[in-house]
């Protein structure tokens, strides 16, 4: 049904719980994983 | 991964693309799918003694509602039916909580380990008004959940998410969805 599973992820235990259910599904559905963390740079002038 | 499946239908164009995914992940899952329809009463005041509306009134109410209530579950049964996914409805009344309340509530009663919502994503004013429902029940909800927009493509969702008790809100940002795609070259990609 999924193709390719994107995860967001930041290191913290909700980003790791995410991060599980996302290799579990990813494993379940054959697809590819897509880990994504974003260098928030929005406080910068 | 799942065995059991619950999706909340209200008969919206949204809440059908959610019902779509979840006859989809069914039949996927080969798991159990209970469709939810709650008959929001939350503007009745009518857990209070002295109410202002008269009992006919509240009767007739109720019938209507329940009647709608029955209609968008066969019409869910039987778009079930067409893909080979056998819906199992479930009809219950909100008396006076939040429908996101009762999504959780049933979600714990049939034991279903994802919650399946179409949602219509809107902003601003529409959003407080009609687009807080999916996001309560995604706030508190202990399953993942699947979040279907009722502009997402199918046969693939494009818009899934799966989380956990405690987490942050969701907030999409088109602009920022445009600078995210050319920020991000196809090498970054992890296999």
């Amino acid at each position: 049904m999924f193709k390719r599973v994107l995860v967001a992820v930041d290191g913290s235990p909700p980003s790791n719980a995410g991060l599980k259910s996302a290799i579990e599904l990813a494993k379940d559905q054959k697809a590819s994983l897509v880990v994504l963390h974003v260098l928030d740079d929005s406080w910068r002038p | 991964m799942f065995k059991r499946i619950l999706v909340a239908v209200d008969g919206s164009p949204a809440s059908n693309a959610g019902l779509r995914s979840a006859v989809e992940l069914a039949r996927d899952q080969h798991a159990s799918l209970f469709a939810l329809h709650v008959l929001d009463d939350g503007s009745l005041p009518i857990n209070f003694e002295g109410t202002i509306y008269p009992p006919t009134f509240i009767d007739a109410y109720f019938e209507a509602t329940h009647k709608i209530g029955r209609k968008i579950l066969d019409r869910a049964i039987a778009s079930g039916r067409g893909s080979g996914v056998a819906i199992k409805p479930v009809l219950v009344r909100s008396q006076g909580h939040s429908v996101a309340h009762v999504i959780i509530e049933q979600r714990r009663k049939l034991k279903a380990d994802i919650v399946v919502l179409g949602t219509h994503g809107r902003r601003g004013l529409a959003r407080m008004l009609m687009g807080s429902d999916a996001e309560q029940v995604l706030r508190e909800a202990s399953v993942p959940m699947l979040l279907v927009h009722s502009r997402a493509k199918h046969p693939s969702p494009r818009r899934v998410s799966a989380k956990r008790r405690g987490r942050a809100k969701i907030r999409r940002s088109p602009s920022i969805d445009g600078d995210l795609r050319t920020a991000t070259p196809r090498s970054n990609e992890l296999r």
